[in-house]
């Protein structure tokens, strides 16, 4: 699963990333790299098991308990 | 070149998506499923225990010549019932695949029986499999059974090669007559979930003996949230049909007005409509019925066809079906269960009184007046006017 | 600068507004548990309080003509405030795309593939997603004619064969539903499905005539909204007190089509239908946070971000609810708070706007 999960990703870094360092477009680059690192972390943590904190339950817990505005 | 190359490519692409169209993962191939047409349930010996009968088709025999082979004693039918003890449904259900080769499916299933004894006891435990389970459907027929499901799953009869099949047509066709409900999964259903109309499902039996078994349908069968509590005959059922608009035809025989035997007249097509009415300290509900009908056939000798006698006969029918409407309402008030759904035609008129009726049904139920109005118009006589008699002089 | 090279004409747009609200006609679904047979009265309160929504929404992009959210922000709020909005809108985006792509995935491995594992569902998708976001908005908007024709005319016959099943009864007694049920029903049909056209307000520089925008999202919102209704009526008259227990109406009113034994099993025209509804509906929430990505950092185009962005959605997905029962209680509990925000602030951005007399 793991080897898959990088395989993807290398060829998903293959077919945007040479066309972008052909035309120099260095801050396009970053911003790809950047979620690209970001995608993979997440991809790979989930394919590992690790239990991601879900930002939308941590808003639940905001709207629920903080600020105590919800139906029923 | 490229162009072309090109061109090619996508068009054996698109020949390519198309086979996976049918789904590779959860692919259930034809011959790894065996169908289930019928599903019955009975008190096992155990208590607490029920026993499930499905009906699986045999497709090979499907095709076997005639479906008369009640004669022949070792005769393959085209079915195989599979029966399991469990204490729940869906445990029995996946308990099969010890037994049959192929995995169970339900989509195709016509009928549920439940056994009048397992009824009595309560069905909400073990109907819930069937509403819940993603392949079964709600246009399933519900049916209790007099004796018990795995017999009835078992009379093969003349005219259908699959006992299910049959009795789900059997059903169905009830209509003609309708001295007998057509009640299907969701009706069921939303009459379960109604917290003051009973649920009713039509009642069916074996009679006969050895290869001569056939079955019959029967009356109703009235619930009181999930247990049986009672039945109705089959002219009570008409009666409780008439109120609840599911009347679609029936024969009814009323007595000549010169006294010179009965003329049965068939109903053509009925219509009714239920008013409550809140008086001061009784519920009035007001039914309004009007059906039409033509003269089947008169055992008498004289001319009907004369606008008089004509209307005599209508008044006769309604008289008649007002008999079985009171019929039907006096067992539902002994059985103290709401068939009618007068509760309900209640909440949808004054949802505010109803608010502190609901909680005393159970008591104003049995008080509840009735105010029929029966219209009848018998439209025609049939193919003749005056019976094949010599004429009067 | 425009990020994109695509042009759509305001009729397009107007399609694919009506394919967008469409996207969620099985989602809305889930306010039957709320207001039981009154689920016709809030779609039609919830359309008549979102077409001013709407209009405000038309109002903004009017207001500064040629420019998306991202820079109507940073017009708006400042340079550092607008990069702190706007990135809370792309997350907003970003998570409604996942949870929306969870709701489908679930759905489909309920009803037809029980045994699929979800992801491969929602990487299937996904690829598609990617792949029109990637050819550019005006794909999207042609696929979308085509699609929404489909939808409407799905949903008009599955009508008109459960005619015989329907009762009337189904639906009284009027008027007996509670205000506070009313209150809430109304607030998630109009976050739900009708609001969210917020999304829009990054879609808008790109159509072809500007001043047509106000019909062509307004005539959306209603082609959308009236089909929901339709839905909504034909699953509450057929199905009556059962549709309060479904998780998904639509399916199981369908299942009961049974014309003659010969019309049966159409449940899967339903499926379908939900299908190309929610690709519609995902692609369009995922081209507006590529857009908003590719905007806020300021990049030449948007091509290269979508990849990474659609697994990063998938993984949202993944990872957002663990089961349907979850996903329908956030929705109807908090859900609609959460979302009223993002998709109230443009009229405070319109306010902020017109106080502060910009555009100079």
């Amino acid at each position: 699963m793991i080897f898959l999960l990088t395989i993807t990703f290398v060829a998903i870094g293959l077919f945007e990333a040479p066309a972008l360092v052909r035309n120099k477009h260095w801050r396009e680059l970053t911003v790809f790299l950047v979620f690209f690192l970001l995608a993979f972390t997440l991809a790979l943590l989930q394919t590992v098991g690790v239990k991601i904190p879900n930002p939308i339950k941590g808003v639940e817990h905001l709207i629920k308990d903080i600020l105590k505005i919800s139906y029923r | 070149m490229k162009n072309r190359i090109g061109f090619i490519m996508k068009i054996m692409v698109c020949f390519m998506l198309i086979l996976p169209i049918s789904g590779c993962w959860s692919r259930h191939e034809l011959n790894s499923l065996s169908f289930v047409v019928g599903v019955g349930l009975d008190k096992a010996e155990k208590p607490g225990e029920i026993q499930l009968t499905t009906q699986v088709v045999k497709p090979g025999e499907l095709k076997s010549s005639s479906a008369k082979n009640k004669s022949s004693e070792s005769g393959t039918n085209a079915y195989w019932n599979i029966k399991k003890t469990g204490y729940l449904a869906s445990e029995i259900i996946k308990d099969f695949s010890h037994e049959s080769s192929h995995k169970l499916y339900f989509p195709h299933n016509q009928v549920l029986i439940f056994e009048r004894k397992l009824a009595e006891e309560g069905m909400q435990p073990y109907i819930d499999t069937f509403i819940r389970d993603i392949e079964t459907r709600f246009n399933v027929l519900v049916v209790v059974s007099e004796d018990r499901a795995s017999e009835v799953l078992d009379v093969s009869t003349g005219l259908e090669k699959l006992p299910a099949i049959n009795i789900a047509k059997l059903v169905e066709t009830q209509k003609i007559t309708s001295e007998s409900p057509t009640v299907k999964l969701i009706d069921f259903i939303r009459r379960l979930m109604s917290k003051t109309t009973a649920p009713i499902a039509p009642l069916i039996r074996v009679t006969g003996e050895g290869n001569e078994k056939t079955l019959e349908v029967f009356g109703t069968a009235v619930f009181k949230h999930d247990k049986l509590v009672g039945e109705l005959n089959k002219r009570e059922t008409r009666g409780l049909l008439w109120v609840i608009n599911e009347v679609k035809g029936g024969m009814i025989n009323v007595a000549s007005s010169s006294g010179d035997g009965t003329v049965s007249l068939e109903i053509t097509r009925a219509k009714s409509k239920m008013t409550p009415v809140i008086q001061a300290d009784t519920i009035l509900i007001k039914i309004d019925i009007k059906a039409e009908g033509i003269v089947n056939s008169q055992s008498g000798s004289e001319n009907i066809a004369s606008p008089d006698i004509v209307f005599s006969l209508e008044k006769k029918l309604s008289a008649e079906i007002g008999k079985e409407i009171m019929a039907a309402l006096k067992t539902a008030r002994d059985l103290n269960s709401d068939i009618f759904g007068f509760g309900d035609s209640i909440y949808w008129k004054y949802p505010s009184e109803w608010k502190k009726l609901k909680m005393k049904w159970d008591e104003v139920f049995p008080d509840v007046e009735v105010a029929l109005n029966i219209d009848t118009k018998l439209r025609s006589t049939g193919n003749i006017s005056a019976p094949a008699v010599p004429a009067k002089e | 600068m425009r990020l994109e090279k695509g042009i759509i004409s305001s009729s397009q747009l107007m399609f694919l507004v009506a394919g967008y609200v469409l996207g969620s006609v099985l989602v809305a679904a889930f306010t039957n548990t709320v207001t039981k047979q009154y689920t016709w009265l809030v779609v039609l309160s919830g359309l008549a309080v979102s077409i001013p929504l709407a209009l405000v929404y038309v109002a903004l992009t009017r207001k500064f003509p040629g420019k998306d959210l991202v820079q109507i922000n940073r017009i708006v709020y400042g340079p550092y405030l607008s990069k702190l909005v706007s990135a809370l809108y792309i997350w907003f985006f970003c998570s409604i795309a996942g949870f929306m792509l969870a709701y489908l995935s679930q759905t489909i491995k309920d009803y037809m593939m029980p045994e699929t594992p979800l992801f491969a569902i929602c990487i299937l998708f996904t690829c598609i997603c990617a792949w029109t976001v990637r050819n550019g908005i005006e794909v999207l908007a042609r696929t979308s004619v085509i699609f929404v024709m489909i939808i409407i005319f799905v949903i008009l016959i599955t009508f008109f064969l459960l005619l015989k099943d329907m009762e009337l009864t189904n639906f009284l007694p009027f008027f007996d539903l509670s205000l506070k049920d009313f209150i809430q029903g109304t607030h998630i049909m109009m976050t739900l499905p009708f609001c969210e056209i917020v999304v829009f307000l990054m879609l808008f520089p790109y159509v072809n005539k500007g001043v047509e925008t106000k019909k062509s999202v307004i005539l959306g919102l209603l082609i959308g909204g009236g089909s929901i209704l339709i839905d909504t009526v034909r699953n509450t008259a057929v199905l009556g007190v059962a549709s309060t227990i479904m998780i998904s109406p639509s399916i199981e009113s369908v299942r009961l089509i049974d014309l003659a034994e010969i019309i049966t099993r159409l449940e899967m025209l339903v499926i379908t239908l939900l299908l190309i509804a929610m690709f519609i509906k995902v692609s369009v929430m995922y081209y507006g946070t590529v857009l908003g990505i590719a905007r806020l950092c300021n990049l030449r185009s948007y091509r290269q971000l979508v990849l990474p962005i659609g697994s990063i959605i998938v993984s949202l997905s993944m990872m957002t609810f663990d089961s349907l029962a979850q996903s329908n209680d956030f929705a109807t509990r908090t859900g609609p708070f959460f979302t009223l925000v993002f998709e109230f602030s443009p009229v405070i951005t319109l306010l902020v706007a017109k106080i502060r007399k910009l555009p100079k």
